[in-house]
């Protein structure tokens, strides 16, 4: 690599000039949000009129709102846990066993990356009303269970790749029974990548709109209660606070998850997301 | 050596889809003998060790160990242990924690526990790494404690996957010694597995060579590369030169044979039977073959022209262009002194000598 | 060699019986059954709640709606009128070519970014990669929301630029067209475009590249025909991954789009809402699969014979 970077002159060049303008396209639109819900105006225009807290405390004392985000949270941790707990197994299964019908069986557990949301909520939607399954968080439950699920399994996949399959087969060979070498070898190990799997399962689920505007009953989940506040002009300011918490939220969760990923699993054989 | 029979692996195949990689398999292991797996890769020796150990099952046929069969006994019920390749050192344990990973389930007293550790780092002479954390060892230390924690529970028998492969010569020549010298004070079973003819040679009583998922030729070492009982064999352990000869007639256990260019050649059979008329190869290694200037005076010789040769300091090899026979001839020849050196002293036509014990006899192909 | 060692007759006895015993003797010497055992919860979970609604999916397509009730008699009505009123063709015709551009402007973007990443960053890799990967896993719908403050009439824009001075009128323009929607679509789907480009150039063994300078590749020429190909895989799940969902997307057009810019989703979420013609509505989003599955199929068979015609 240094070869190829050393012909450059500069280390970074007229690439990294390119790649700042690139994050700068990323994250500044997303930036208008917090900007914007500091200001002391319900128009959300230049100039900036003045800082300002009322926002927040409007949305602190908004029911709606912390009806959503309760639910939310909820919603969140028990598909976390459940999709790290199906998206583990799988993992292991595909990474360990010699298993017949290995590429179809992932491919199909991949499919809901590549379904279109809509698709897959109007299909739920036909399914939840056909079977008399009433819509609630259980079918929003579901429908996010399906998506973080395949995401868990990926994460999973890098972590158990990462280490020798020998070092449980080590384990089993010095006389552990397969719970102790889950416990004692497979769990340790395979840590970082369950705590990713937990996180970002969690922001997959608190973040997910389509699935959960089609499948929300009559409790709904923080951002399907944003979508119906951005039909009133007037809550703009309070939906932007909003915004900008949840934006801070999984900002740093998801930080959090992928720092904490990443670390262990070398860059050079890094197979990512 | 006990002639005991230990291990007992009985007709046993393993397939993965319509890959036999190994393919019905007999052998007997006694009680406290150092047994090598012998072949190049993929050749089935790790999946038979892995069978042993439990990691795998078989097909079919069943392995018996001292007198239990093992098709429904799990690797952590088996009185079995293993040193792998990579050597699996636990990376989120330290020394002591690793070679004590056994013990855990004896829930031992905390002296007792260390004490059993402390005995077992004596052994592979590395006391006082109790606390060193793994990735702080050298790869021969790596396969030191991955020895040691393979041998605390004393298992009845000592699987090693090419334990020395990833270390360099001159350490993996000195492990090899203290490994053989191991297994004695500890007498405990070894079936080892490489694919390095040499290290097998050195260290085992006995050697399977394997090839395709079957064995070719179980026996001693010296038998191994003195007697081989085939071309395969023959070929795989050192060098040797082949020539296509046919059998003339067979007298009091002795077989006269034409040897072509080599002329009338008389050998013994060994274990191998022959009769008359028969197509076989005679093979001679090539430090059992003498270069001369001059004709011997008895013995079979036959005259030549050095092709090539290469000096390999305690002796040079020679690859010797002979009439009629289409590869050259590899001899090998002890640099004692130094007029000798680099084949100086033999220009243009040379004579190749050997002695009818040097011939071994083998079936054609 | 051949002395046969009989089984001790306890050992035998000690095997267990029983089907479980059974099974559990299974479990431990097929690792395909251990395997699927351990596959089974999510393989059905997906097949309850993926593949099972998308077969009743197709079968509710060819059902009619009757007011309130679904008639289940079969027909081709809804497939038919599809063809019939060219409004349909037409949104999806627009919807494919708006998720082509999007693709096509986000894999361009993204590609020069992963390249910088993959063989220029040397120290801070790791946090290069965060950098990309966090937006990706945030709010989809912020993101989207973002751009209608910032394109609206009264917006970020518009009012900034009157601020400086630059404009006296807002720009009208600048919201609710098809262009607004590609724009919003490329920025919210970057970070999905650059990870799997980004996987593929780490995973070139850079003695390749070297390779190819040595037998005398210029750096130009090098990259058409060593980078570009070995990277293609990684081009192709970039380009997948963002047409796909891009091309049912109702989100983005609702918010950015106005009437110009709706796009076929936007028709599936109404007819399921308050147009209330759902077995039609079914028939909308299978037709709306098929046309991407066919415009995949394409795309795989086109990018196949590009990369026949480099090497």
């Amino acid at each position: 690599m240094s070869s190829v970077s050393s012909k450059q002159g500069s280390r970074f060049g007229a690439l990294g000039v390119y790649a700042v303008i690139y994050l700068a396209f990323i994250y500044i639109p997303v930036m208008f949000l917090p900007l914007f819900s500091f200001n002391d105006s319900i128009f959300i225009a230049f100039p900036l009129k003045g800082f300002t807290l009322e926002w927040y405390r409007q949305l602190a004392n908004s029911e709606g709102m912390l009806d959503a985000l309760y639910n939310s949270i909820k919603l969140g941790c028990v598909v976390s846990v459940l999709a790290t707990l199906l998206g583990t197994f799988a993992a292991k299964a595909v990474t360990r066993y010699r298993i017949p019908g290995r590429g179809p069986v992932i491919t199909f557990i991949m499919l809901p990356l590549v379904i279109p949301g809509i698709i897959m909520g109007i299909a739920l939607l036909v399914i939840a009303n056909m079977s008399g399954v009433g819509l609630s968080l259980f079918t929003i439950g579901l429908g996010h269970l399906m998506v973080s699920t395949p995401f868990a399994m990926l994460v999973m996949v890098s972590r158990l790749e990462g280490f020798d399959k020998n070092l449980e087969e080590a384990s089993k060979d010095l006389g552990d029974n397969p719970w102790a070498t889950f416990r004692r070898v497979t769990f340790p190990l395979a840590l970082p990548g369950i705590v990713a799997s937990l996180l970002l399962s969690f922001t997959i689920s608190f973040d997910e709109f389509i699935l959960a505007f089609f499948l929300a009953g009559t409790e709904t989940t923080l951002p399907v209660y944003i979508w119906g506040q951005l039909r009133f002009p007037t809550q703009l300011p309070t939906v932007l606070a909003l915004g900008a918490c949840i934006l801070m939220i999984s900002f740093v969760v998801v930080t959090f998850a992928e720092w904490y990923r990443r670390r262990g699993v070398q860059l050079k054989t890094n197979s990512g997301v | 050596m006990s002639d005991e029979t230990f291990i007992s692996i009985q007709g046993v195949s393993k397939h993965f889809g319509d890959v036999h990689a190994v393919d019905r398999v007999s052998i007997d292991i006694a009680r406290g003998e150092f047994f090598s797996l012998l072949g190049p890769s993929g050749c089935g020796k790790t999946t038979l060790l892995r069978m042993l150990a439990g990691l795998e099952f078989p097909t079919m046929g069943e392995i018996y160990i001292d007198g239990q069969a093992m098709s429904s006994v799990p690797a952590n019920h088996r009185p079995v242990n293993m040193v792998f390749q990579s050597y699996a050192i636990f990376p989120h344990l330290n020394v002591k924690q690793n070679i004590g990973y056994s013990l855990v389930q004896d829930k031992l007293p905390k002296a007792e526990f260390d004490a059993k550790v402390g005995e077992m780092l004596d052994l592979i002479k590395l006391p006082g790494y109790e606390d060193r954390a793994s990735h702080e060892l050298s790869g021969g230390e790596r396969q030191r404690v991955a020895l040691a924690r393979a041998l605390i529970r004393r298992p009845k028998v000592l699987l090693l996957d090419e334990p020395l492969g990833a270390l360099d010569k001159k350490l993996r020549e000195k492990m090899q010694l203290e490994l053989r010298a191991l297994q004695r004070s500890v007498g405990i079973t070894f079936v080892f597995v490489t694919h390095d003819q040499e290290e097998a040679l050195t260290m085992s009583d006995r050697v399977a060579v394997m090839s395709g998922g079957r064995y070719l030729q179980i026996d001693t070492p010296t038998k191994l590369y003195e007697a081989p009982q085939n071309r395969e064999v023959a070929d795989f352990i050192g060098t040797m030169n082949f020539f296509d000869a046919r059998v003339r007639e067979t007298i009091d256990g002795k077989v006269a044979i034409d040897a072509g260019p080599l002329g009338n050649l008389t050998a013994s059979p060994g274990s191998l039977a022959f009769s008359a008329g028969q197509n076989s190869l005679v093979a001679i290694r090539p430090e059992k073959i003498t270069i001369s200037s001059a004709k011997p005076a008895n013995g079979n010789a036959v005259q030549g022209v050095i092709d090539d040769t290469a000096y390999l300091g305690d002796r040079s090899h020679f690859y010797v262009q002979v009439n009629g026979v289409e590869k050259p001839v590899a001899v090998s020849a002890q640099n004692v002194n130094q007029s000798q050196l680099s084949g100086e002293g033999h220009q243009g036509q040379i004579w190749l000598s050997w002695s009818d014990d040097a011939i071994v006899l083998l079936n054609a192909d | 060699m051949t002395d046969h060692v009989a089984p001790a007759a306890d050992v035998i006895a000690h095997i267990p019986r029983g089907p479980i015993a059974r099974f559990r003797r299974a479990l431990m010497r097929s690792e395909a059954l251990s395997g699927y055992t351990m596959l089974s919860p999510t393989l059905l979970l997906l097949i309850l709640v993926m593949a099972l609604p998308i077969v009743l999916l197709v079968v509710f397509s060819f059902w009619t709606q009757n007011y309130t009730d679904i008639d289940k008699t079969f027909t081709l009505a809804n497939h038919i009128k599809f063809f019939e009123r060219s409004a349909y063709p037409y949104l999806l015709g627009k919807s494919v070519l708006i998720s082509s551009s999007v693709t096509l402007i986000t894999v361009l973007l993204a590609y020069p970014m992963a390249y910088f990443i993959a063989f220029r960053v040397t120290k801070h890799k790791l946090i290069w990669l965060i950098l990309i990967t966090v937006p990706f896993w945030t709010s989809y719908l912020l993101r989207v929301f973002a751009w209608k403050i910032i394109l609206g009439y009264n917006g970020v824009i518009n009012s900034g630029l009157i601020e400086i001075g630059l404009i006296a009128e807002p720009l009208a323009f600048l919201l609710y067209n098809p262009f607004a929607v590609v724009l919003t679509l490329a920025h919210a789907w970057a970070a999905f475009a650059i990870l799997p480009i980004y996987v593929s150039l780490e995973k070139i063994d850079r003695s390749l590249l070297e390779a190819a300078t040595d037998l005398g590749d210029g750096r130009l020429k090098r990259f058409i025909r060593i980078t570009l190909p070995l990277s293609m895989p990684g081009l192709i799940a970039a380009s997948m991954l963002v047409f796909i969902p891009t091309v049912g997307d109702y989100v983005t057009p609702n918010l950015v789009g106005g009437t110009s810019g709706t796009m076929i989703g936007n028709v599936i979420q109404s007819l399921f809402g308050r147009g209330n013609n759902w077995p039609f509505g079914a028939a909308l989003s299978i037709i709306t699969m098929i046309t991407i599955t066919a415009m995949i199929c394409l795309f795989l068979w086109g990018t196949r014979s590009f990369r026949r015609r480099v090497a």
